[in-house]
């Protein structure tokens, strides 16, 4: 696959990975939110008390993160002589954001006791586009005197 | 000019062992030149790994409520509603609006609206003779929800009902973490000074477990799927966002 195919896929990830949070956001700040549900797994869990991380919701930490990592994406194709380091950081921000979605989907299962299908839907983005970029990181360490220009 | 002169001399013949270290020579700093990029490379992803980490750990933190710790001391009920008082029911029976709220111990909306909306829907409506309203618990999110349900169903066979049932919302606490355990239950109960053989002979007993499962089946069958649900004179289910909004509704109920 080439790089151009791979930093396609990468945005593309992207993009759907901002569509979702922004989706979760909108949701999160809906006025008629303020309900438990039997059956709207994703109400329940965006009122829960484990919806906020201090004073922000999580989804708006969210969107924010998909923004910076699909911001990273584009600007990366540009930046042949740091790609080594922005796919470091993409991969680091996506380890990160896969642990705390784990987290979150433990709190989901075990917890709060019900499952927003959007969270799982950006769980599974961002473990997709993970896979991706831990790929590329491989590649790039492996071939390290034809690809590794930065470090 | 030297190395001019040096450039024109023909190089003397190199001896095979020569080249040979030449080589190694190359290979070694070749080797150690990709072991400086793999070291880099790899400090690089630590870095990056750990401060993932501490970002993860830091945002668990922020957002673990108060998972782990035990729940606060428990806290007395409100003041008592002035207002006409009958089993789940409060206000006049004339009253030409009724409100049902069907309400979860447990649902933190159903406490929010506990404390930013109930006192001022009695005051404005209740007390004035415009609205009757009841409670109907529907415990779905849990043990503790059902437990304490129970346990102010408990407190209406002593008539306080409301008095518990405000003590219960006063005294959230996560979910089924031990805000609503026994023990919490029976300090609330003793806070209002009911009579705790006969609370504690209601709870053992569990004479109100079948009240309490009726009334989540009843809310089911009324197509009721979340909390705080609120009918106005049988009319559509409504949600619960601030005050404001539901003072219009009923409002609109009145025909004002």
């Amino acid at each position: 696959m080439s790089r151009r195919t791979r930093d396609l896929i990468a945005i593309g990830l992207g993009f759907l990975s901002v569509a979702i949070a922004a989706y979760l956001t909108l949701v999160h700040y809906e006025e008629e939110l303020l309900v438990c549900s039997v059956v709207s797994g994703c109400k329940t869990v965006q009122s829960s008390e484990y919806a906020m991380v201090g004073p922000a919701p999580v989804a708006l930490l969210g969107l924010l993160a998909s923004l910076v990592m699909l911001g990273i994406a584009i600007a990366r194709p540009r930046l042949p002589e740091m790609r080594f380091t922005t796919t470091a950081v993409l991969a680091g921000m996506l380890l990160a954001g896969l642990l705390y979605l784990g987290y979150l989907t433990w709190l989901e299962l075990f917890v709060i006791e019900a499952i927003c299908q959007w969270c799982v839907a950006y769980l599974i983005v961002t473990l997709l586009w993970f896979g991706h970029e831990a790929y590329d990181l491989r590649a790039m360490f492996v071939t390290v005197d034809d690809d590794f220009d930065d470090a | 000019m030297a190395k001019q002169s040096s450039r024109n001399q023909p190089n003397p013949p190199r001896s095979r062992k020569q080249d040979v270290r030449d080589a190694k020579r190359e290979q070694a700093r070749l080797q150690a030149e990709k072991q400086a990029k793999q070291r880099k490379q790899l400090m690089i992803i630590g870095g990056i790994g750990a401060l993932a980490l501490v970002v993860v750990i830091a945002l668990i933190l922020l957002n673990r409520d108060d998972s782990g710790s035990a729940a606060p001391p428990v806290v007395a009920a409100p003041a008592p509603l002035d207002v006409p008082m009958q089993g789940l029911t409060l206000g006049s029976p004339d009253a030409p609006v009724t409100v049902v709220e069907y309400g979860d111990y447990q649902c933190p909306p159903c406490g929010d609206f506990a404390r930013n909306g109930f006192h001022p829907l009695i005051d404005e409506f209740v007390a004035t003779g415009q609205v009757q309203f009841h409670y109907i618990p529907m415990s779905f999110l849990g043990d503790e929800s059902i437990l304490a349900a129970e346990a102010a169903l408990c407190a209406n066979t002593q008539g306080q009902f409301w008095p518990m049932h405000e003590s219960i919302f006063s005294n959230q606490f996560g979910r089924n973490q031990g805000g609503f355990s026994r023990s919490r239950l029976e300090q609330m109960a003793s806070k209002l000074e009911l009579d705790m053989d006969a609370f504690r002979s209601c709870m053992d007993n569990g004479d109100q477990r079948g009240a309490v499962s009726n009334y989540a089946a009843t809310a089911t069958q009324n197509g009721v799927s979340s909390t705080p649900t609120f009918i106005i004179n049988n009319g559509e289910p409504e949600g619960w966002s601030n005050y404001a909004a539901l003072r219009d509704l009923i409002n609109s109920a009145l025909g004002g």
